[in-house]
């Protein structure tokens, strides 16, 4: 890009490049927020794609809906669970806007969001032991099936991005975070707890 | 008026194609087990066309938005445009 | 981008961590593997795109002319592979499709030509994340080997199809290839994993490292088909992930998402795979138009009729691109009212696909046209995907579709749309952008002897099936010696002509493969710009150096302006000032 032929005449020659004050290349926003954008669209589609499946299977089954057989899923204890997801997000943008001027206080927000997030992550672990041990298998019924793969499949986004929580929570700390960077995992954070809501609802209730 | 007069006739059209029974179509039209199966997949069908558009469509809009919002502020001072 | 000069842009610090340590591969003096094998330059990487899709290609290539010759001479001994059996004939026809959709047509017309034109007609001297863009190659590298892997394993390849409906594909008792279909599925994921990362990378840079004062309408056609095809295939591969991880699942842990005697539905697939597989046939068409209209207005000297007009189209069928899946779904099952919709969308959608077409005929009415071989393969992809497209409208009206679907008909009405997009634009696109990727030209007596020794044959090869496929002749049957009434001695005529007619044409391909490798080493050496063109790759050098431009270049007006009145020379590039 054009940015790295730039700083790479001054890295080679040690001279000051005078930039041209107009006209410029005009980056419309940081390119990892595109990206991540771009990503997230995609993932979108991904879940879009199980929960419209998990519509359809939820027509064709054999017998009522949810199969009278199998255990009832935890709606209560997930709405907690849900309330701690959304609360993270809060949070994370609490963390955000006071990042630009007091940092110290944006890591506190910061830590906060990325614990809230393990509570999440963790919590629906301790779930899943317990439906596994009450019998709701991926094998047992295809309401079992989609559980666990539209659940497990946004365990693993949310895993993804707690490891970009605490990779900025480190960075922040030391004072190297980039503001792009953390808007980048951010975006990504947002999507994860965006997106919960939606899946409890068409997945728990 | 020609042109709103033809969009009626495109939206009758639309209509009466909905109409289309399944006897009408084909033996195998009957693969839907049941009455909520064939309304989940209209359903599912019209959110997932409709899903690509509403994300890729507010994506260009925010895009084109700072894209304007630059090449406004950039045309304050213009390069030499030619034809 | 010039960040110094962009405090007030939120986030444009992004690459503040990369101007600490400068990215890998930046650096002049490297070693050949990191040169060849762990390179960031765009330019490298699209080189490895377009080296291995051709070889695929060679691949799929070898694929087509076994399986053709068990259809035109069956159960006889096929030279360089042996007796055919119905097993491998399954898994050749499946792999070369896979091959040439996946591992051909996407490297090639989005990841090649992507990665090289991209910066270079931005005017920009990499991607806007190159350690990305390396990760994308080899995410696909590992994609290809996988897939090579699945074709020597207990049980051989894959044979449900490139469409892998279930329970072919789901279960081991049906497919007989546990371990086939299930490296399959994965490398087909793996490849979409490249894709997708490219795909982020390709309109990233498009959007925010575009050259000073190139605006919008500036860019050239194919960045701008390249990256409304990275956006529709973005938005649409989602879904059949999620599908090809159902999928797996079924293959590996017994779980019944497509088994409906345990409350699945094989359907569900078949709406997943070609919520993809429909939108993936524009994804490819876009970048093709855009070569084909770039070569086109340099060629007729002549200024693209309608710029804005093509932009709109493409845009359009990106739109209805996802209008248009269930049409697959006509004879499997569907609902009748759900048909007739699709089946009005599908008629629609040829619509800017025909309007594109009449606008690279109206730019070329009253050009000074020059015959070049790059100009012959352009012309000729208007020519046979006229023939593609129309006959799409039989198979989009529900109506005669019951009738053709799953014969020789869909088979070479999609070899009418493919083989231009894949192969015939990619050779537009490759001999108009040879001088500029290697700095030399290629031979073009040799180029104009392949030209006619690929379109005349490619013709006999495809209208035969159109024959067949009318008198009923199915797909994917290993011989129909035991079909009375599709065994009779005119109809094996026809596929006699066909597989003769492939043979004649993978012998001229060594025609290209010779001129290709040789103007590679020995080729006149190409100036600057050879074609007099006015985008940005023709104002660096040929070919590029890592970096691209010596300075940075500043854009003045859009592409395409040709001929302009009162001006001594026919062209005007994009960066000379006025």
């Amino acid at each position: 890009m054009g940015t790295e032929s730039r700083l790479a005449i001054s890295r080679g020659t040690g001279e000051v490049v005078a930039f041209p004050v107009s006209p410029r290349r005009r980056p419309i926003a940081s390119s990892g927020v595109i990206g991540m954008t771009l990503f997230v669209i995609a993932e979108t589609m991904f879940f879009a794609g199980l929960v419209s499946a998990f519509t359809i299977v939820k027509t064709t089954a054999l017998t009522p809906w949810p199969p009278p057989n199998q255990p009832r899923l935890p709606i209560e204890s997930t709405a907690v669970n849900t309330l701690a997801l959304l609360v993270s997000g809060v949070v994370l943008l609490v963390s955000s806007r006071h990042f630009a001027r007091d940092a110290a206080r944006a890591v506190r927000w910061l830590a906060l969001s990325a614990g809230l997030g393990a509570f999440f992550v963790v919590f629906q672990g301790a779930e899943w032991v317990a439906l596994l041990a009450e019998g709701l298998t991926m094998k047992s019924s295809t309401h079992g099936a989609f559980f666990y793969l539209i659940v497990g499949a946004h365990g693993l986004h949310a895993l993804a991005a707690l490891g970009g929580l605490c990779w900025a929570l480190l960075r922040a700390r030391r004072g190297t975070l980039a503001p792009d960077a953390f808007a980048t995992v951010r975006v990504f954070w947002y999507f994860v707890v965006a997106l919960w809501p939606l899946l409890y609802w068409r997945v728990y209730l | 008026m020609a042109r709103r007069s033809r969009a009626f006739a495109a939206l009758v059209a639309l209509v009466l194609s909905t109409w289309a029974a399944a006897a009408a179509a084909c033996p195998v039209c009957f693969s839907a087990r049941n009455a909520d199966n064939r309304a989940a997949f209209v359903e599912t069908t019209i959110f997932m066309s409709a899903l690509p558009l509403v994300l890729v469509g507010a994506f260009l809009w925010w895009a084109a938005r700072r894209i304007r919002h630059h090449e406004g502020r950039a045309s304050e001072s213009p390069p030499q445009r030619g034809p | 981008m010039a960040q110094p000069a962009n405090q007030e842009a939120p986030g444009s610090g992004t690459r503040q961590s990369e101007t600490l340590a400068p990215p890998a591969g930046h650096g002049e003096h490297e070693g050949f593997f990191k040169k060849y094998l762990f390179s960031t330059d765009h330019k490298a990487i699209a080189k490895q795109y377009l080296f291995t899709g051709m070889f695929m290609g060679l691949i799929g290539a070898f694929m087509a002319y076994t399986f053709r010759f068990q259809l035109a001479f069956p159960g006889s001994h096929v030279p360089g592979f042996g007796v055919v059996s119905p097993n491998e004939y399954n898994a050749l026809v499946t792999n070369h499709g896979s091959i040439m959709v996946f591992w051909v047509a996407m490297p090639v017309l989005i990841a090649a030509f992507g990665n090289y034109l991209i910066p270079l007609m931005l005017g920009c001297d990499d991607m806007a994340f190159p350690r990305l863009n390396r990760l994308s190659y080899q995410v696909f590298f590992l994609s290809v080997v996988v897939l090579l892997i699945s074709l020597f394993v207990p049980g051989g390849g894959f044979g449900g199809a490139w469409t892998a409906y279930p329970p072919l594909s789901s279960k081991a008792e049906y497919s007989l290839t546990p371990l086939g279909s299930t490296l399959w599925l994965v490398a087909v994921a793996l490849e979409f994993v490249a894709f997708l990362i490219g795909g982020i990378n390709f309109v990233t840079t498009t959007m925010n490292s575009r050259a000073p004062g190139m605006k919008l309408y500036d860019i050239p056609i194919v960045v701008w088909m390249i990256v409304i095809a990275s956006l529709v295939f973005m938005a649409s591969v989602g879904p059949l992930v999620a599908g090809a991880v159902m999928l797996l699942f079924d293959q590996l842990f017994g779980t019944a998402f497509y088994d409906p005697a345990r409350g699945g539905d094989p359907l569900l697939w078949q709406h997943l795979f070609w919520f993809f597989g429909h939108p993936e046939v524009y994804v490819v068409l876009l970048p093709a138009c855009g070569i084909v209209a770039e070569v086109i207005t340099v060629f007729s000297r002549k200024k693209l009729f309608g710029y804005k007009t093509v932009l709109y189209t493409a845009i359009a069928t990106g739109i209805v691109s996802f209008f248009v899946w269930a049409h697959h779904q006509f004879v499997a099952g569907i609902d009748p009212r759900m048909a007739n919709v699709f089946t009005a969308t599908t008629v629609i959608i040829s619509l800017p696909v025909a309007e594109m077409v009449f606008v690279l005929v109206a730019t070329l009415y009253g050009g000074s046209i020059k015959l070049t071989t790059p100009m012959l393969w352009a012309l000729a992809f208007i020519a046979e995907f006229i023939i593609g497209g129309v006959t799409g409208l039989f198979l989009g009206a529900s109506g005669s579709d019951i009738y053709l679907h799953d014969t020789y008909f869909v088979l070479a009405h999609f070899h009418y749309t493919f083989v231009p997009i894949a192969i015939i634009a990619v050779f537009a696109g490759l001999t108009y952008w040879f001088p500029k990727m290697f700095g030399r030209h290629m031979n073009e007596t040799l180029g104009k002897i392949h030209f006619w020794g690929t379109i005349i044959p490619f013709n006999s090869i495809f209208i035969p099936l159109f024959l067949l496929g009318l008198a009923g002749q199915h797909r994917r049957i290993y011989s129909y010696e035991g079909f009375p009434e599709l065994a009779r001695p005119e109809l094996q005529q026809l596929r006699i002509i066909a597989t003769v007619s492939l043979i004649v044409m993978l012998c001229f391909q060594l025609v290209f493969l010779f001129n290709f490798v040789r103007s590679m080493f020995r080729g006149r050496i190409a100036e600057r710009n050879p074609w007099k063109a006015n985008t940005l790759e023709w104002v660096a050098a040929s070919p590029p150096p890592h970096g691209n431009f010596e300075t940075m270049p500043t854009v003045y007006r859009g592409p395409y302006e040709y001929s302009v009145p009162n001006r001594d020379e026919d062209y005007w590039p994009q960066n000379q000032p006025a």
